[in-house]
């Protein structure tokens, strides 16, 4: 994680302490349909014993589109995709580079749990995600690829800070779902025949749950209402992954995106 | 207290997360780039059971060798004498590092001491000039494949010649065989051929094929054990495309024809109409493993699957050996002369009466 990042971060948490002694007169904003576009930095620390033992690092840059819906009721609906391309580097050779790329696609329904606080909302509920993270050294000399398409858990905690300020954390537990990972010895020969279609694998998984693999997804939203209808946003997300199934892999993804929303 | 509670939190992931995430990255001593060498042999080379290897052997003679202190051409040669045990050519040890100066990668292929020689006594321009009336280039274009098809001189013979085995279009015999399938013999020379794609060996065979037979089995290697192999996949002959030939057909081979090359001889061998003639083949089959990684920046490569003929046996090791044996001198090929290709031809019109 870089400096700029951290700082946006700190900015963010400062702005939230000045504004506590007026939390109990701002009450909570919930628009009825929420489009957002953003764009952002993307830093991961990845392992995976299937593509090499070293430790890799590197960052990216990526974007996202997502839709929130809120219900009479306050019940949110939403639906996410991303998509960042990186390098990753190891310290070991600068010949050891490896393009990486990453898809996800969310989709949640998380159920109102009434505050006394009116200017904080929590809401909870499951969804379902997938996560594709591919990696690929000189074209297909080596490959290895995390594919997990799974059910989860989610809650979303949002708070009033201001007439214009408002903050947002979800967090979204996958517990059972495809498990898409390279075969033991990195190829075989469905891949080889198919090296074409790669993206056949990684949707050619077992069903596993948490014995097999553990993930969680965080993101801290802060928006800032400038218009009527648009809202200025800046998020830090936290995506780790880890599985020992086949080979032991372990990615952690920090991003900061900035974006748009549109409310209406 | 909420904020300054999330803010550690972020401070403590954006500090440490390599080391909460990843854990110790892996030392580059001598050592530990043996270590890891050997043990990624150890759990995914595919031909330790097929070749009868003892790698726990070669554990046994290098590790003592290797210490804080060795240096990185003494690792390079020990790592080098551990893969030419193996001799096979799909392993290979490579240190990327001269090209940070503009030098060439250090390479060593395994079972490979001969192939200056081999490449030697075989020259395609000589096949070109004195024996074809004329000939075609077909590829696809990648600078390295020299292959090309015509017909021999004043004989009623086709000829065609492949360096590899990777075309994309699996239609590509079709054209060639409008060309020179009318002749009443093809020589298909496969000398210093270097593999590629089973799949387009598969899809060449095809147009040769008397039916359906099965003819090999693959298994990869799925565990640490050295006999944890997958289920056979079945892989059977038969005819593809729209043009065929079942007239005599004579391979020609030497040490260098590899990989998918041989894959193509199993189809072809079971043929009753094809007769090699040359050197055994490489005897190097499987397809290799991905490209693996070092501390210390070096990268190998190994062979991760058996292939199996329908009796169980394997060629690994061996390779194909030729119904008639015959090869050229580099002195040979200086005076003009291809004594392999002469003999293909002399065999077709003593066995066939074909000139």
């Amino acid at each position: 994680m870089n400096r700029t990042h951290l700082w946006v971060l700190i900015l963010g948490s400062l702005l939230s302490s000045k504004t506590v002694e007026a939390q109990e007169k701002n009450e909570l904003k919930l628009p009825k349909n929420r489009l957002q576009l953003s764009v952002g930095y993307d830093h991961a620390y990845f392992k995976d014993y299937n593509l090499s033992p070293l430790n890799y690092k590197g960052p990216g840059y990526g974007i996202d589109f997502g839709y929130q819906g809120n219900t009479r009721k306050k019940h949110l609906w939403k639906v996410d995709f991303h998509h960042s391309s990186s390098t990753l580097k190891t310290p070991a050779s600068t010949r050891f580079d490896v393009d990486r790329d990453v898809f996800r696609f969310q989709l949640g329904y998380t159920h109102s749990v009434p505050l006394k606080n009116t200017s904080s909302h929590l809401r909870v509920g499951a969804g379902y995600r997938t996560y594709i993270d591919f990696q690929d050294f000189l074209e297909l000399n080596a490959i290895s690829y995390f594919g997990l398409h799974a059910f989860e858990l989610q809650a979303d905690y949002t708070h009033q800070i201001s007439q214009k300020h408002q903050i947002e954390t979800s967090i979204g537990i996958p517990f059972y779902g495809l498990l898409a990972r390279p075969p033991y010895s990195g190829w075989d020969k469905h891949m080889i025949e198919n090296a074409d279609n790669l993206v056949l694998n990684f949707f050619r998984g077992s069903w596993k749950s948490l014995n097999t693999f553990q993930a969680v997804n965080w993101s801290v939203d802060y928006r800032f209402q400038f218009a009527k209808h648009w809202e200025l946003n800046v998020a830090y997300q936290l995506h780790h992954y880890r599985t020992s199934f086949r080979d032991k892999a372990v990615i952690a993804s920090n991003q900061l995106q900035l974006g748009i929303n549109f409310t209406f | 207290m909420k904020q300054l509670i999330l803010l550690s939190i972020i401070l403590l992931l954006s500090v440490s997360c390599e080391k909460i995430f990843l854990g110790k990255d892996q030392v580059n001593d001598p050592e530990n780039n043996f270590e890891l060498f050997w043990k990624d042999f150890d759990e995914h080379y595919g031909l330790f059971q097929a070749r009868g290897f003892n790698w726990d052997s070669i554990y046994s003679v290098y590790r003592p060798q290797v210490t804080q202190n060795t240096t990185d051409t003494e690792l390079w040669d020990i790592m080098k004498e551990m893969i030419t045990y193996l001799d096979d050519s799909h392993v290979f040890l490579a240190d990327p590092t001269p090209l940070n100066t503009g030098q060439p990668v250090k390479l060593f292929v395994s079972g490979s001491e001969q192939n200056n020689q081999t490449e030697a006594e075989f020259s395609a321009d000589l096949v070109q000039n004195s024996y074809l009336e004329s000939s075609t280039h077909f590829s696809d274009d990648a600078e390295s494949q020299v292959y090309f098809y015509g017909k021999l001189a004043n004989k009623n013979i086709g000829y065609m010649y492949m360096n590899g085995m990777e075309i994309s279009n699996n239609d590509f015999m079709d054209p060639i065989l409008e060309a020179i399938g009318q002749h009443d013999a093809l020589i298909i020379d496969l000398r210093n051929n270097h593999g590629g794609s089973d799949l387009t060996a598969a899809a060449m065979a095809g147009r040769f094929a008397d039916g359906q037979h099965l003819i090999y089995t693959v298994q990869e290697r799925n565990g640490p054990e050295q006999s944890d192999f997958s289920e056979k996949i079945e892989y059977y002959s038969g005819k593809s495309g729209n043009q065929h030939f079942d007239k005599p057909v004579i391979v020609l081979t030497d040490q260098i024809t590899v990989s998918a090359a041989e894959v193509l001889l199993l189809h072809l061998n079971s043929f009753p109409n094809v007769t090699q003639i040359g050197d055994t083949t490489a005897g190097d089959f499987s397809d290799t493993g991905m490209r693996r990684f070092l501390p210390n920046g070096w990268q190998y490569q190994y062979s991760i699957f058996m292939f199996l003929l329908p009796d169980g046996s394997s060629l690994d090791g061996i390779g194909h050996v030729p119904d008639v044996y015959i090869k050229n001198t580099i002195a040979d090929i200086s005076n003009g002369t291809d004594k392999v290709l002469e003999h293909g031809i002399q065999y077709l019109f003593d066995t066939y009466g074909i000139e």
